[in-house]
């Protein structure tokens, strides 16, 4: 099986695992389940992390993270029936309850801070809709340090809020977007990840969808010749 | 230049700033604080990431943790007075407690799950008690990927919870210790620092602090 075909099937069995248990397979269960050597296995896995289709561990080549889902705790719940995971950020969450039917509860605190907050999602749309998601830095910096991003990307009542929060943390002021407008770009940017031929959104596409969403602010600017995203 | 005396008062100075300010100080901050030189502290920072003392962001000109405190968002809110901060773990969360003077709230999720909680705390106790705090891996394996660490170090309700927690999510199951001991623990881990003549701790004086809270064997042997 060529390389990059073989990632696509290690991608396929770990979202599938996620959504299916809540939990996904080491290396050393994912190699006979697709028939493949460990060896093998590990090579489509460290493909995948050079190519943002996860991220490993910096110490084994284990996944950490396979977006929209991280493999150990965050600040961010998703629960859907009786199964919860556990996503890096506020955009993933929302991914998380695409890929899991459109109905769940994200489980998080406003900020990050004290107020804790439940939010329900009933068929793909936020019951309520009095809540924004604030980006702290440009997309196209995401992968510079993942985790980093991620850990930014929060609810908050208000776009005021948000500066607040960032002159009290000395965080970046990025781009403050109401989340009915995040819930529908995690519905197409997640939508897909759970099918057996995912391939990496393409800089090209990832702009399409950012465009679609109505995302046309400098700040969500990506190079469209640039390979995956 | 073997950093010493001056790196010990650059992770002083970095634990001073965050406690009086809620985030992290940039390279800058801590020049001025010290009359120092900005490449002199951009070296030290270096060596305190190095020695385990401060995690720095992949550009190694900005802090990501500085034990207990994180820089950026996580699991664990402390709050206490006006102030505010992020802990990177349950353990931290009360070693934050510790610093600002032991009378603070914690803010978390068991198993950093659906079920938000508040703990409170008050000079020597922290309330409500009954619950249990994870380890998960022996201490010698912490820094091997201490944000890995950090991330599994949760409250629970019971031993029970845990063990679910870590069968279903695939996840270490170490060891857990009640919450009024290991808020006991925290207290001796990190009461001195913001004292002037803090010192980092050495394998030697974990094992004493841990041994005074019955807390040895293979597990919590620092190495």
């Amino acid at each position: 099986m060529h390389l990059e075909e073989l990632a696509s099937a290690v991608h396929h069995a770990l979202i599938n695992s996620l959504i299916d248990s809540g939990a996904a397979p080491q290396v050393d269960d994912l190699a006979p389940q697709l028939t493949v050597s460990k060896a093998e296995a590990e090579s489509a896995l460290r493909w995948l992390n050079d190519n943002h289709g996860l991220v490993l561990h910096p110490d084994r080549c284990d996944p950490w993270i396979v977006h929209p889902f991280a493999l150990s705790p965050t600040h961010t719940w998703v629960q859907s029936g009786d199964h919860g995971w556990w996503a890096p950020c506020m955009w993933c969450a929302l991914g998380i309850i695409h890929l899991v039917g459109g109905s769940g509860c994200i489980h998080t605190r406003l900020g990050g801070e004290c107020e804790s907050i439940d939010i329900n999602i009933e068929n793909g749309k936020p019951v309520s809709e009095q809540l924004w998601v604030h980006f702290a830095l440009p997309i196209h910096s995401a992968w510079n340090n993942v985790h980093h991003y991620c850990a930014m990307v929060l609810p908050f009542r208000t776009p005021t809020q948000v500066r607040q929060w960032s002159e009290r943390h000395r965080l970046p002021l990025g781009e403050v977007v109401p989340i009915v407008q995040v819930s529908e770009l995690a519905r197409l940017w997640y939508g897909q990840h759970a099918a057996k031929n995912w391939k990496k959104w393409t800089g090209a596409q990832a702009a399409e969808i950012f465009q679609r969403v109505g995302l046309t602010a400098p700040f969500w600017r990506i190079e469209k010749d640039k390979g995956a995203f | 230049m073997n950093g010493g005396d001056f790196d010990r008062r650059t992770r002083l100075s970095i634990t001073r700033f965050f406690e009086s300010k809620g985030y992290a100080p940039t390279i800058d901050d801590i020049a001025l604080m010290g009359n120092s030189s900005c490449s002199e502290i951009r070296d030290s920072f270096r060596r305190l990431e190095c020695q385990h003392q401060i995690s720095l962001c992949p550009s190694a000109t900005h802090i990501r943790a500085a034990h207990p405190y994180s820089a950026l968002p996580t699991a664990y809110w402390v709050e206490s007075g006006h102030k505010g901060w992020w802990a990177n773990c349950a353990f931290c969360a009360l070693g934050v407690a510790v610093i600002a003077g032991k009378s603070a709230r914690v803010l978390a999720r068991l198993g950093a799950m659906n079920e938000a909680v508040t703990f409170h705390i008050n000079d020597q106790h922290i309330t409500p008690d009954s619950f249990r705090l994870h380890i998960p891996l022996p201490i010698r394996e912490w820094h091997d990927d201490i944000g890995y660490t950090c991330a599994n170090v949760h409250i629970f309700r019971n031993s029970g919870d845990i063990d679910h927690w870590a069968k279903t999510k695939r996840l270490p199951r170490g060891r857990d210790v009640s919450l009024a001991d290991a808020w006991r623990l925290a207290n001796t881990w990190y009461e001195k620092y913001l004292d002037d003549d803090w010192q980092p701790h050495t394998p030697e004086t974990l094992r004493n602090i841990l041994g005074d809270c019955g807390l040895q064997g293979a597990f919590w042997e620092p190495g």
